[in-house]
């Protein structure tokens, strides 16, 4: 190899200029404390116009929000996430808290401020093996959008809401009963307003030993409301693409989060929101009842900032203050009892008095697959089993409980 | 090169400047790369920038290496984007990679620590004030219920006599002699050391800060004995030992893990699970077999459709451009569309298929319905290409053949069956072994028109019935809560060894190899 004087002169002018081009390109040193704050595109612009450069919630940091295009762009970004750019408090759904398995997020210690004002099902949801890891921001719930077309209120019962169905049926003007938006997420109220649902939930405890999709009333009433003479759906629950004939008026109601007021309302529908009517008048639906939360994570540690992130997340982000805050600028209900009870806003008061009735939603014991497969996929192949392919209730019922015992008892332990 | 160069001193000027633009904008471009790799630790990452750099310089500052000029980009590229990804997916694939199992042994043991801070049964808190006593990073500390006042200092809790505190307005100890106040900027400095602050209570309690003002009364369940490797929890009075693959578990029932695990190495434990394990060999028997049958079903009839229509289109006919333009059209349509557009005609209620046919088939919900669907699909996006080569090798036949096997009295049939055939098939089989290697590996036809489904969780399924094995990787690494990254790899080196080896045998076929080396 022989370099030419013309070579190294080249050389060394090219070194100058990219010494000096990337002077440029070099950032400014950091500061050493920034708090770096992961959110999605609804939740992130909000919390950037509260809490971005923020040096008084946590004195000694500033705050830095950063959020991404989607929540799959978050979650994705997550899952690939190192210490060199990962954040320091990640906010999103209670299923991130999946991440506890793995040792990505920390273990919190609530302020005494914190324990009484954050209920306790929201704790247990963003808890893993009896440590909470996470505090709730908000509440994510579905209400049931009665479309008032078919009367002034929702009725009192399932039973007179199905003679509804069967005489609008008959008459040509409806296709279906009641819609789940959501997929099987959003048909849980119509599965417990007959008998049957995931898991029990007494006095704030979640039953592993009571699985509630294969009893006796739940297989009496599938087989009354939910499957035909033919063996096959009656079509009063839809739960896959019925989005678009809830919103032309061709079903009674539909069941989703405040997350669809806006396109239900532009689509010209009226409706009333409340819960699904049970099978007595005294009786009610239970809706999942999940929470976003905000979780203080591993690489907090990593960058210096653990103790400045848990202050922001468990003395701001969960206080009623900074819920409020966060309400104002999102309509997202509060999670913290003392600010839920401050919100005015009727359409969120409804979603609230609903979510009463509710039943937490547990990732860590839905998505467990001991059994074979998960809450979500067994409920998935249970509906479309019994209610399209014809198969037997009782024998499919009590496969789907077989699998959901083994997850629910794993994930108790 | 060199007399243009001192021809005029336009010529030699200006190449000079812009060639080192260009190399200032990638030195610079470059080494910012490397500086925020190795700021982040990444030094395996700011290593390989720098010897491209090096390189760089080296190649493009001399006169000689001319065809390294030229093949350097192209073999950095094909270094970073081909190659690395192939050894990290064999890599991984020798590893207990799974959630659950994710970080290093050293962070999964930091984690169950972290665990194991167990608060006393009252949750007792404290206000923290910290500062320095005694040069020591120190903290005064009022407990809130009591409103007690402690000074924690070189590891010990010790109560104040309430005269010697001064307290502020709600009663917490903020000031004592010899004690002198941090603010919260110092100590957001300092937080690597305060973190692990732990004042002594006695009984094995400590006091331990949660934030910079505030603290509570812990216990540390966790002890690892170095010796036997042993963990032990004294809250729950169980030993746990390390499995080797990568979780501590119970002693005394080894079913029992202790979460986070770390990523462990074992080679052959994904490859082994593959061929033992039933809950992973049902699965991935079934859809191997239906990958390889996907695939070769997929070629033999866009072969067979694409080679009647060139055959047909061979003849003298009215219109033959527009109809040869209008077979291109599916080829030309992007393939996700038309792929999405033929997921709506066959759904059950508003399909415009079942609408034609009268009947409301569920093509999604049967296997054997879903598994027509795709090969019905993919024909119908395939066949042009298979049109236009077939179409090609056609006319590349010499004509006398044709004619000779006519005088001889050969029927047009005997002359395609015994004579067009063959030939065809010898010149376009690399194709047909590209395009077979191609759909094994077609993930867009799958997961847009199925998603892999159906499939009955109820029956012990864990794979749907048209799932391939790219789309069964992508569920195992990617598809739920629960990922196993690990087993995806290693179905990925399966696959990459089985399409390599196709690709080598086609290339051999084809003597491309032999015509370039």
């Amino acid at each position: 190899m022989k370099f030419t004087s013309r070579g190294f002169k080249a050389a060394a002018a090219v070194v100058a200029t990219a010494s000096l081009l990337g002077a440029g390109l070099l950032p400014a040193q950091a500061a050493p404390k920034t708090i770096t704050v992961w959110a999605d595109e609804t939740r992130g612009p909000q919390l950037k116009s509260l809490i971005d450069g923020n040096t008084t919630i946590a004195p000694g940091y500033v705050i830095k929000v950063k959020f991404f295009a989607s929540l799959t762009a978050l979650q994705s970004a997550w899952d690939k996430a190192t210490a060199a750019g990962g954040p320091d408090v990640l906010t999103g759904p209670a299923s991130f808290n999946a991440a506890a398995k793995s040792g990505k997020v920390l273990p919190l210690l609530y302020s005494k401020v914190a324990q009484s004002e954050i209920p306790a099902a929201a704790k247990q949801a963003l808890s893993y093996k009896g440590r909470t890891y996470g505090v709730p921001l908000d509440v994510d719930t579905t209400a049931m959008y009665w479309n008032t077309a078919f009367g002034a209120s929702a009725p009192a019962t399932i039973d007179a809401m199905y003679e509804i169905y069967k005489t609008q049926k008959a008459a040509g003007k409806v296709t279906g009963g009641i819609c789940a938006f959501d997929g099987t997420w959003g048909a849980h109220p119509v599965l417990t307003a007959l008998g049957g649902g995931a898991y029990g939930f007494t006095s704030n405890n979640a039953d592993a030993n009571k699985v509630l999709i294969n009893s006796a009333a739940f297989k009496a009433n599938v087989k009354k409301y939910l499957v035909g003479s033919d063996g096959k759906s009656t079509g009063f629950l839809k739960w896959d693409g019925c989005a678009d004939e809830y919103k032309a008026g061709k079903m009674l109601a539909a069941n989703t989060g405040a997350w669809n007021l806006d396109g239900i309302t532009a689509a010209g529908i009226k409706f009333t929101l409340g819960p699904v009517p049970g099978l007595t008048a005294s009786t009610k639906g239970s809706q999942w009842v999940n929470y976003s939360g905000a979780w203080v994570t591993s690489y907090a540690r990593t960058h210096g900032v653990e103790l400045g992130a848990k202050k922001l997340v468990v003395d701001w982000m969960a206080s009623a203050a900074g819920q409020l805050q966060m309400y104002a600028a999102g309509d997202r209900p509060p999670a913290n009892k003392k600010a839920a009870a401050a919100v005015k806003n009727a359409n969120t008061k409804a979603f609230a008095t609903a979510a009463a009735t509710g039943v937490p939603q547990f990732s860590a014991w839905l998505d467990d697959k001991t059994g074979g497969s998960n809450w979500y996929d067994t409920l998935g192949s249970t509906l479309t089993n019994m209610l399209v392919k014809g198969e037997p209730v009782d024998s499919t019922l009590d496969a789907a409980a077989a699998i959901l015992k083994k997850n629910f008892a794993n994930a108790s332990k | 090169m060199s007399k243009n160069y001192q021809r005029t001193g336009s010529v030699k000027l200006w190449p000079l400047i812009v060639k080192i633009l260009i190399m200032s904008l990638f030195a610079s471009g470059l080494g910012y790369m490397m500086y925020v790799a190795f700021l982040a630790g990444e030094n395996l990452i700011g290593g390989v920038l720098a010897v491209i750099l090096v390189a760089a310089f080296v190649v493009y500052s001399q006169k000689g290496l001319v065809p390294l000029k030229f093949l350097l980009p192209g073999i950095v590229l094909l270094a970073i984007f081909v190659v690395t990804p192939i050894l990290y997916t064999v890599l991984m694939s020798g590893f207990v990679y799974k959630t659950g199992n994710e970080i290093t042994r050293d962070q999964a043991l930091t984690q169950i620590y972290e665990t194991g801070y167990v608060p006393d049964e009252n949750y007792t808190a404290f206000y923290m004030t910290l500062g320095r006593y005694e040069g020591e990073v120190s903290a005064l500390l009022t407990e809130q219920m009591t409103m007690t006042a402690y000074l924690g200092t070189k590891g010990t809790a010790t109560v104040l006599d309430a005269a010697e505190v001064q307290l502020d307005e709600y009663g917490t100890a903020v000031g004592l002699e010899g004690f002198e106040p941090i603010s919260f900027e110092e100590a957001a400095t300092l937080e690597a050391e305060i973190i692990d602050l732990r004042f002594d209570m006695g009984e094995g309690k400590f006091i331990r800060p949660e934030s910079l003002d505030a603290a509570s009364l812990m216990i540390q369940a966790f002890t690892l004995d170095p010796a036997s490797g042993e963990l032990y929890d004294s809250v729950n009075d169980i030993t746990y030992v390390d499995n080797g693959e990568g979780n501590f578990v119970n002693k005394a029932n080894p079913e029992e893990k202790l979460f986070p695990g770390w990523r462990a190495f074992s080679p052959l434990e994904n490859y082994v699970g593959l061929v033992t394990d039933p809950v992973i060999r049902g699965p991935f028997i079934n859809v191997f077999i239906w990958t390889f049958s996907f695939a070769l079903i997929t070629v033999v009839t866009m072969f067979a459709a694409g080679l009647a229509l060139a055959i047909a289109l061979d003849k003298k006919l009215r219109f033959k451009g527009f109809y040869k333009s209008v077979l291109i059209l599916p080829y030309a349509i992007p393939s996700f569309m038309s792929i999405l557009i033929w997921n709506g005609m066959f759904n059950r209620d508003f399909g415009a298929v079942n609408q034609l046919l009268g009947a409301p088939i569920d093509w999604y919900n049967d296997p054997t319905l879903a598994k027509l669907v795709i090969l019905i699909v993919n024909l119908w996006l395939g066949f042009p290409y298979f049109y236009l080569i077939s179409s090609g090798a056609l006319q590349a036949l010499p004509g006398e053949l044709e004619e000779a096997a006519a005088i001889d009295g050969a029927s047009p049939g005997q002359i395609m069956a015994r004579i067009k055939l063959p030939l065809l098939l010898q010149i376009l089989s690399p194709l047909l072994i590209a395009s077979f290697a191609f759909n094994f590996n077609n993930f867009n036809i799958v997961y847009l028109l199925t998603n892999g489904g159906p499939i009955n969780v109820l029956a012990g399924e864990t794979a749907g019935a048209t799932d391939i094995l790219i789309t069964y990787a992508y569920k195992t690494a990617f598809g739920s809560a629960e990922q196993n990254l690990g087993l995806a790899s290693a179905i990925s080196v399966i696959m990459f060894f089985i399409v390599g080896g196709l690709s080598l045998w086609s290339l051999r076929r084809s003597k491309v190899l032999e015509s370039v080396m």
